[in-house]
């Protein structure tokens, strides 16, 4: 045998164990930093409230709402057909988000639409989905406190305001009754109350006859 | 002769080998910006709130031009021209990433200088702030309330003691209880689901049933 054989043989054995040691390739759908910054430039990341309200009233199948809020804020007041996917249970321990979630979140034709009370914690929620490479993702902007602003208390126009904002005014006025009426149960009870019926008056007696 | 001429073939083929593979490790494509903070620490950082400045703070620092941080305004040189934080420097929210920005932000940290970011609303500066940190600058900081807060209060922007303005992510009002109101009140008469009440009547007696 000769030498030479086993400088390439030690060579190649060395590479190979370099090889292993190298820095794991992270899920290789990550976008990169530039990718993400100019995601993040991207102004029509942000949907208004109203958009998100007319969707809703369509039963918009594109639409998906996410709650990124902590469960019992969740529980006592959330989006009609929103899921719960709390900022602090997003990730697992390995730093990727879990797999339960991107069952929801990584849908051909979907589009995920985050919210929280503001629009800080949702938008945290979007950066980070972001960076694992998720495509379709919006924040509603002003989140729910200006989601009740918007559409539950929509504030009546100015005389002197445009035609749109009256029509959008009219709109709101529209969603806030929707809302109210479908997003919570005891209102079911309210629309069965018994339907008060109107009753002839029972003719006297004497009515009839001589 | 025949395994002279080999050994010397292999040796040539072994020197080519190693060539190559050292020219693919130095033309190894090197990414521009590489993540430093990977998602889970950047979730727990923003747990701990540890990366907020507070608009009171915020104020004391500037106007006493504390050597210690330094604000930057991401907003466009219009906005930064018509009003900003003293002291404050600009970087338009486009030139964050590039060359010059980065290695003046390392120069920052090298001097241990705390990097504070603004827009005109904490949003503006959320996402840019949060692709600052898990780049190599994990404690960077974001004012609360962004420019608009500042300059509104900026004569009593003290820490106030209950829940200042400034902490956007606080519910501002009782949902539940305004969706039942949206629903009860507003709704009544004119848009009751139920049907129509028809009014029962009752059969007619017949003529002949009465009377004579």
């Amino acid at each position: 045998m000769n030498k030479t054989y086993f400088v390439l043989i030690f060579i190649l054995f060395a590479l190979g164990l370099g090889a292993l040691f190298l820095p794991e390739t992270q899920h290789n759908k990550e976008r990169s930093p530039r990718e993400l910054f100019l995601a993040m430039n991207n102004p029509s990341r942000f949907v208004t409230t109203d958009q998100v309200a007319k969707k809703i009233i369509e039963a918009d199948p594109t639409l998906f709402l996410i709650d990124t809020r902590p469960f019992d804020q969740y529980e006592s007041y959330s989006l009609p057909g929103a899921v719960n996917i709390p900022l602090e249970k997003l990730l697992d321990t390995n730093g990727l988000i879990f797999s339960e979630w991107m069952d929801y979140l990584d849908i051909e034709g979907v589009n995920a639409v985050f919210f929280s009370n503001s629009d800080i914690t949702a938008d945290q929620v979007w950066v980070i989905c972001s960076r694992q490479g998720i495509d379709n993702l919006y924040v509603m902007k002003g989140g729910l406190n200006y989601w009740v602003e918007t559409i539950l208390k929509p504030e009546k126009p100015v005389q002197s305001a445009p035609s749109e904002d009256f029509a959008l005014y009219d709109f709101r006025k529209g969603a806030s009754q929707f809302f109210g009426a479908g997003t919570i149960s005891i209102e079911a009870e309210v629309i069965s109350e018994p339907v008060p019926r109107m009753r002839k008056k029972k003719k006297t007696v004497a009515s009839g006859g001589c | 002769m025949f395994h002279a001429n080999n050994s010397k073939r292999l040796t040539i083929t072994a020197i080519a080998f190693v060539l190559i593979i050292i020219v693919g490790l130095i033309t190894m494509h090197k990414p521009e910006h590489i993540y430093k903070l990977n998602p889970a620490d950047l979730v727990e950082s923003i747990m701990m709130k540890d990366g907020e400045l507070t608009p009171g703070k915020a104020v004391y620092y500037a106007e006493e031009s504390n050597p210690d941080f330094v604000f930057i305004d991401i907003r466009n040189q219009y906005e930064f021209i018509k009003g900003h934080i003293p002291n404050a420097i600009n970087i338009p929210l486009t030139e964050l990433l590039s060359k010059a920005t980065l290695k003046q932000f390392d120069k920052y940290s090298e001097d241990s200088v705390t990097i504070v970011i603004y827009g005109n609303s904490q949003t503006d500066a959320n996402a840019p702030w949060m692709i600052l940190k898990q780049l190599a600058y994990p404690d960077v900081k974001i004012l609360l309330g962004g420019f608009d807060y500042y300059s509104k209060d900026h004569a009593e922007t003290g820490d106030t003691a209950g829940m200042p303005e400034y902490y956007v992510e606080i519910p501002k009002y009782d949902y539940a209880a305004i969706a039942a109101e949206t629903s009860s009140g507003d709704v009544t008469g004119q848009d009751v689901k139920a049907e129509p009440v028809l009014p029962v009547r009752k059969k007619k007696k017949t003529v002949a049933s009465g009377g004579c």
